[in-house]
């Protein structure tokens, strides 16, 4: 008779839900003195790799596998200038080279590394002309075939595209991954912020030089406040006691402060001629002594998309299968975040296959 | 003069038009539970509303005009700050007779500039001696896009191996 009051007494329930929690917090925080030695042994990319090329700071690695390559046309992974590529390889089972590197691909990943303040100067044509070029004649050279298959994630979606239609006698089949090309849309914050109304990129770069990697993580970091400085810890804390929670998010925290500055010149490049005047898909867009027309792309595109993506809105990807001259164009669009498209476990079970067996067809 | 015209009004208003929103948002997601529900249970489910309310609230903020001014005005207060340290240290260094970030910057601009004029001469020259061997026929015409490229010369190959 006792027994059953106490479980229909909503009273003695929330005492006894009070006391349980004080019980689970006292675990929770037992477990804070390890979590220096659990940051420690945070890796920052799975996959064995080997650097293969150089060119300060950048370095080119390649996923080297202990039977011959089954494709032709080695991979190219193109990584954004504001983070580093790891993000691609950040952990087994979640990572977007071992797609690859176990179907069979030569897998490349280039690391920009970070820009001192002697790259302050250093343009999009220095990048895209320069060190991608650079990096896909490596690889040519390297493999003795006159083109090489390209993935670019979110800004290096955007430079892989650039590179495709300055230089398409270079590449195969061209995979962009979140990339920004029309940035007429003000669905993303960033679009919305870095307008010329309340944005002055010039000044900003001339008094700056690069733009820093503290400047660029608030900006993240403030796209999504609530989550990012409220629901995030408190998540944290409350999983404090489990350990495979801890652990991904240890690695994906250590990533997303892991930022780097971007240079200067590019930083004013981008924002300027893309987010402010959006002259790739007008056609206009200089970059060396030449403008960008996104028609002469006539390989391959795979274009994928991120549903829920709050950097890189789909508006702002979609309309590039419209603007490129090829004509075997395919899209996915996926139910994801910009960063859960790479990493998370519906696009690791359901995208990265079919990506897979997409480039496995044309290599 | 009235508060219309007054950006920081704007902008204090909006501010607190967004916490009152936030405030009866909040009050709201509260309500909508049911006390039959069980606590933990219950606590989560307040606890998502709450969260759903703010997240609303401080997009709606963050898209709203004065706070876009407000972030411009803050801006250009660090740029200023940041112009302002720089011609410090500018001074201080040049007093000193060392050399400052300017002088770098026009030493390599002036670089620039001659690695631009001779990129030009040498595209000329390129297309010149294409012209040439177009119409002399012993030459195969260079190709155009050589003297364009700006890049730092290629890192030695599988010098530096490194297992990761």
């Amino acid at each position: 008779m006792l027994a059953n009051q106490e479980q229909t007494n909503p009273w003695v329930e929330w005492q006894q839900a009070c006391v349980m929690e004080q019980f689970r917090q006292f675990r929770r925080i037992s477990r804070l003195p390890f979590l220096a030695e659990k940051m420690e042994r945070v890796k920052k990319g799975v996959t064995p790799s080997e650097v293969v090329y150089e060119e300060r700071p950048l370095k080119l690695l390649h996923y080297p596998t202990a039977t011959p390559p089954r494709y032709k046309t080695p991979l190219v992974f193109v990584f954004a200038l504001v983070n580093r590529p790891y993000i691609l390889d950040l952990k087994v089972g979640r990572s977007v080279v071992s797609h690859f590197v176990q179907a069979g691909f030569d897998t490349y990943l280039i690391d920009w590394g970070a820009p001192s303040e002697a790259d302050r100067g250093r343009t999009m044509s220095d990048y895209v002309n320069g060190s991608l070029g650079n990096v896909v004649d490596f690889v040519r050279d390297l493999r003795g075939v006159p083109r090489v298959s390209v993935l670019g994630y979110c800004m290096g979606g955007t430079l892989s595209a650039i590179f495709t239609a300055l230089h398409p006698e270079k590449v195969k089949n061209l995979m962009l991954l979140a990339a920004g090309i029309d940035f007429a849309t003000r669905e993303g914050l960033l679009n919305l912020w870095s307008d010329a109304k309340y944005f002055n990129v010039d000044e900003f770069v001339d008094a700056f030089g690069n733009c820093p990697a503290e400047f660029l993580q608030s900006s993240f970091l403030l796209l999504k406040p609530v989550q990012n400085l409220l629901e995030k810890p408190i998540n944290f804390l409350e999983n404090l006691d489990n350990d495979q929670f801890v652990e991904d998010f240890l690695t994906m925290e250590t990533w997303l402060n892991d930022n780097i500055a971007v240079p200067g010149e590019v930083f004013r490049e981008f924002v300027k001629y893309l987010y402010q005047q959006n002259l790739l898909v007008q056609g206009g867009l200089p970059i060396g002594r030449k403008k960008v027309n996104l028609r002469r792309i006539t390989c391959p595109v795979m274009n994928i998309m991120a549903q829920e993506d709050d950097l890189v809105p789909c508006a702002q990807s979609a309309p590039f299968n419209d603007l490129v001259g090829s004509t075997d164009r395919a899209s996915i669009v996926a139910p994801a975040g910009h960063i859960g498209l790479a990493i998370g476990s519906k696009a690791q079970r359901e995208v990265w296959p079919q990506v897979v067996r997409w480039l496995a067809a044309r290599s | 003069m009235s508060d219309a015209s007054n950006p920081s009004s704007d902008q204090t208003t909006a501010f607190a038009k967004m916490w009152t929103d936030t405030c009866s948002k909040l009050m709201q997601a509260a309500m909508t539970f049911s006390p039959e529900t069980a606590p933990p249970e219950l606590l989560r489910q307040i606890r998502a509303g709450l969260m759903q309310a703010l997240t609303h609230s401080w997009e709606e903020f963050l898209r709203s005009p004065q706070f876009l001014e407000a972030s411009k005005q803050m801006m250009e207060q660090a740029v200023a700050f940041r112009k302002m340290s720089a011609d410090l240290l500018t001074k201080a260094r040049h007093a000193t007779e060392g050399a400052t970030r300017d002088d770098v910057e026009s030493l390599r601009a002036a670089l620039e500039r001659v690695e631009s004029r001779l990129a030009d001469q040498m595209e000329a020259l390129s297309t010149q001696v294409s012209q040439l061997a177009e119409r002399t026929g012993q030459f195969a015409p260079a190709p155009k896009t050589a003297a364009r490229k700006r890049a730092p010369a290629k890192g030695p190959v599988g010098k530096r191996r490194r297992q990761t």
